[in-house]
């Protein structure tokens, strides 16, 4: 490395400055704004205003730098990964923001570099403001037919082989990795969930004939995507994206924990069940009815109460200390709550 | 004698003034760590006012999963108890019938506490839809 490489990877920003403008053919290229947004934990998104000259990409651009936080665990897909998911259903027709460039140049973190897409995610605000959303079931109808989309991406597929084999039976591998996962947290807590088990069991007795997998987002939820101007912009956070039955995409998103202030509207706070899945079935999805996700909502439940279980036991055990993490465990009663109201009825 | 004013009463006026008098003049990223901050406080308060309830939870799981309390620390056996009664259900020893109703009414007795300390709006809906 000569000494001019060596300060670029010391300066993230000049490194991506000049590893861009190779990347883009540019004679020149100036990154004129480099803001973090705001991010999770694992990973950092940064603005780029950028001015390429020379060159097929010429012209003025905004752009997202997404890399590895400081702190980032091995918990989901990697940067690199993460791109070829992003292409993959861009490529299939779902709006998200454009993936652009991928930079594994091993001077510094990955890094993938897509188009800047404005709009508004908080789910808070969309499920509140009616300026934000004047049409409810048309969003609601965008998020069932880009979801059909997504889900028409069926395996076997040479650039995501690194998801594995998609498994035959989705709903039964997953009560096992929930059970496997219980089981874990039992083991350094000494508690064991009683309640998460009968959900388990009643989903182990219920579970429906498998679908052909396909690949779902398995966070798609209001909170993860950008609204403007009333419709669907993009499509954010891909990192859990995997193979598996397509009723599990829809039973997250229709589950209780994302209505935030419009629990009435069981698509995320946004529209209707009924215009959702009228939007997924236009989009090319399977026909669904309301009542066939319950069974999905219950693993949707379960699914995020070990999530929070485990995310709450990062901060118990002192490997990441911190308040949201902390506060995260005092979510699993209400979705306790809500697994026995879903399950009350059926034996 | 301890020194009033009382646990449950700082962490009261703490949260009070956090709300009141901190977390308007925040910025927007900002303010949602003081109202998490607010909430991790009002959490504490409800725990430090709930109700024991240990031994009624330990007789109602002696009730599910008969092992003869072990003598000793009720913590400790309401653990094991409840180990016990997770296992039992992964089993599916409660899948159907009259023992699967004990367990319903057992959870959720159990979420119910947990919802007064976690989150009593969620308890309100439990209490307006078991009526």
């Amino acid at each position: 490395m000569n000494a001019l490489a060596s300060a670029a990877a010391a300066d993230p920003r000049a490194r991506a400055q000049a590893w861009l403008a190779q990347a883009c053919g540019a004679r020149r290229l100036a990154i004129e704004r480099w803001e973090r947004l705001s991010g999770g934990a694992i990973q950092e998104n940064i603005a780029l205003d950028v001015t390429v000259e020379g060159g097929p990409h010429a012209g003025r651009h905004e752009w997202v730098l997404r890399t590895d936080a400081p702190s980032a665990v091995a918990v989901s897909h990697s940067r690199p990964e993460e791109f070829e998911i992003l292409r993959a259903a861009h490529a299939a027709g779902v709006r998200v923001p454009e993936p652009l460039f991928l930079c594994r140049d091993g001077d510094g973190p990955d890094f993938f570099v897509m188009r800047r897409v404005p709009g508004v995610a908080a789910g808070h605000r969309l499920s509140k403001d009616e300026r934000l959303v004047p049409d409810r079931a048309a969003l609601a109808r965008e998020l069932g037919a880009n979801l059909a989309r997504l889900h028409a991406v069926k395996p076997p597929l040479a650039a995501l082989a690194f998801l594995g084999e998609p498994p035959a039976d989705h709903a039964r591998a997953t009560i096992a990795g929930y059970r496997r996962d219980l089981d874990a947290l039992g083991a350094v807590r000494g508690e064991a969930w009683p309640a998460l088990e009968w959900g388990l069991a009643w989903c182990a007795r219920h579970a429906p004939a498998p679908l052909p997998s396909c690949l779902l987002h398995r966070d798609w939820r209001t909170g993860n995507y950008l609204v403007h101007e009333g419709h669907l912009a993009a499509v954010l956070d891909w990192e859990f994206a995997g193979w598996g039955d397509p009723r599990e995409d829809l039973g997250w998103m229709l589950a209780r924990c994302w209505r935030f202030a419009r629990p009435d509207l069981e698509a995320g706070g946004i529209g209707t069940a009924e215009d959702f899945l009228a939007g997924y079935a236009e989009g090319g999805g399977r026909a669904t009815i309301p009542q066939e996700t319950r069974y999905w909502q219950v693993l949707a439940h379960l699914r995020w109460a070990v999530i929070a279980l485990q995310q709450a036991e990062r901060h118990r055990s002192g490997s990441q200390r911190s308040l949201e993490l902390a506060l995260t465990a005092h979510i699993v009663p209400e979705l306790e709550l809500e697994i026995l109201e879903l399950t009350q009825e059926a034996p | 004698m301890k020194v009033e004013p009382s646990a449950a009463d700082l962490l009261d006026i703490a949260r009070a003034t956090l709300l009141a008098d901190v977390a308007p003049s925040l910025p927007e990223d900002k303010r949602y760590a003081a109202l998490m901050a607010a909430n991790a406080l009002a959490i504490a308060g409800r725990e430090l006012a709930a109700p024991e309830s240990t031994a009624a939870e330990l007789a109602r799981l002696e009730d599910l999963v008969p092992g003869g309390a072990p003598p000793g620390e009720a913590s400790t056996a309401l653990r094991e108890a409840n180990a016990r009664l997770a296992r039992a259900v992964r089993e599916g020893r409660f899948d159907g019938g009259e023992s699967r109703a004990r367990l319903l009414a057992h959870l959720r007795q159990c979420v119910r506490s947990r919802l007064a300390v976690s989150n009593p709006r969620a308890l309100a809906r439990l209490e307006r839809n078991a009526t």
